[in-house]
């Protein structure tokens, strides 16, 4: 390998740690803006807010299990 | 000279509150009509095509039920001038907000493909190949948001819907039996509830009230700079479009049951342009209709749906996201437009992609979503502290909690029967 490809490489590889870590401080930053929800977590938003937490962990299982049983069929 | 002038003077006030509301009119229209988008339209033609005029009435209900849940949108982008991605990230906190990000844009690009196979399909009928439909479409969408207004690209989309409206001319061409249709209004379900009506009426459910709609409404509303005075004004769009959005339903179903359902059983079809091609024999002319108004259809859908997902991604990530800016002053906005767009549409043309599986996948994938989205929107409507005089009332959540239990239910059972077929 030249060293113009080595140095090629290196940019490359600079290029996507960059972008990878700028990606992931952003996600920080933005979960650090919004860390304190605003919503008042009165008893009836609370109720919601899990009810409607069973109703994803439920359907994730149930999509879970489709893709399993196709899968074993295939 | 002197008749007009008279003319004007008589009708002065309703020229000057038409020239206001047209002024004002746009989000409530477009979102409503792009909701008849390719698989909305596939959905109407099919249930013609297997129930003819019996399940109208059905359709014409979901009309003020689609009108409650965007009304809420409309007053929640009013009152705080922010997008729906935005709205849940600031009151939900990151949990939540990132559960709908992602599951947004997952679920508006796998429906941006199924828009594309509709437009595709639609073309092909008048035998155009799919790389160009692709392509053509993709340029044609790319300047339409390219000239910096919202005023222009709301008022170029505005005459896309109203090409929306080529069905209601289509099937008078076919001098339909009105009255036979004045008594299909009344309630009644064709040999009782069977568990293929409930699929019909399930899929008609699903596709009247997605949740794209809940974010692009939201951010077209603060897009386009509507304030608290602007109201009633952006309610009465909202009307409008849900009436429209009921009658091209309504129209789309008496064209199919008409040329296509053969009583007891009905005809089964398996998309819009199927059912163009079909027709295209005996009524060419109703059949190119149908081909157009479903390629229309896609497009209005792609336009919304592609722009809901770089809305929610610019608020959320705090990037200039306005159709009013230049794509050299919101290029990470408008990045994100095209790169949606072009792998969308790229998608569609890999050879032995699984389309069809994509298309139910959308169905499967949308209650994921819809569930929270529409649960956030009641809740975030009740806070006194954000929406002030605006918040819900007792009849508004009554018929907001009503509403919003029965989709749920109902676009749950049809996610279930698409994934296990036989339980139905």
């Amino acid at each position: 390998m030249s060293v113009d490809n080595v140095s090629y490489y290196e940019e490359d590889e600079n290029w996507i740690s960059r972008t990878t870590n700028g990606w992931i401080a952003k996600v920080k930053e933005i979960n650090k803006k919004y860390s304190q929800p605003r919503l008042k977590m009165t008893p009836l938003v609370k109720a919601m807010l899990l009810i409607l937490r069973l109703y994803l962990i439920v359907l994730v299982a149930i999509l879970v299990y489709k893709f399993y049983t196709v899968v074993s069929f295939r | 000279m002197e008749f007009w002038a008279s003319l004007f003077y008589k009708y002065r006030r309703f020229v000057k509150w038409l020239s206001l509301y047209l002024a004002l009119a746009g989000p409530g229209i477009i979102v409503m009509v792009a909701d008849n988008d390719a698989g909305g339209i596939t959905t109407y033609a099919a249930t013609g095509a297997k129930f003819g005029y019996s399940l109208i009435w059905f359709v014409i209900l979901l009309g003020p039920a689609a009108f409650a849940v965007q009304e809420m949108c409309v007053r929640l982008g009013v009152v705080t001038k922010r997008g729906h991605a935005e709205a849940i990230f600031d009151a939900f906190g990151p949990f939540w907000g990132w559960f709908s990000l992602i599951d947004l844009g997952f679920l508006d690009f796998l429906t941006l493909i199924s828009e594309f196979v509709g437009m595709t399909a639609a073309m092909r009928v008048f035998g155009v190949p799919p790389v160009v439909t692709v392509i053509c479409v993709s340029i044609l969408m790319i300047l339409i948001v390219m000239n910096g207004r919202y005023w222009t690209w709301e008022k170029i989309v505005l005459l896309f819907c109203g090409l929306n409206l080529i069905y209601i001319p289509a099937t008078l061409l076919l001098h339909p039996d009105f009255n036979q249709i004045q008594r299909s209004l009344i309630p009644y379900f064709p040999n009782g509830i069977t568990p293929n009506i409930f699929f019909f009426l399930m899929a008609n459910i699903g596709t009247t009230i997605a949740p794209w709609m809940l974010f692009f409404h939201q951010s077209s509303v603060v897009d386009k700079g509507l304030t608290e005075k602007d109201m009633p004004w952006a309610r009465f769009d909202t009307v409008i479009g849900s009436f429209f959005v009921i009658l091209v339903a309504a129209f789309v179903m008496i064209l199919t049951g008409m040329l296509l359902y053969k009583p007891p059983d009905g005809t089964d079809i398996e998309n819009a342009a199927q059912a163009a091609q079909v027709i295209m024999g005996s009524h060419p002319l109703v059949g190119s209709a149908l081909a157009i108004g479903l390629f229309d259809a896609g497009l209005l859908g792609a336009i919304c749906i592609s722009l809901a997902s770089s809305w929610a991604m610019g608020e959320v990530f705090g990037w200039t996201h306005s159709i009013n800016n230049k794509v050299s002053e919101a290029p990470l906005f408008y990045a994100f437009y095209f790169v949606s767009l072009v792998a969308a549409g790229t998608v569609v043309l890999i050879p032995g992609a699984p389309l069809v599986l994509i298309t139910l996948f959308v169905q499967v994938i949308a209650v994921t979503l819809l569930p929270a989205a529409l649960v956030f929107l009641i809740l975030l409507l009740n806070q006194e502290e954000l929406m002030g005089k605006y918040k819900n009332t007792l009849a508004q959540n009554i018929i907001g909690f009503s509403i919003v239990a029965m989709i749920v239910a109902l676009s749950t059972l049809y996610a279930l029967s698409v994934l296990f077929p036989e339980m139905f």
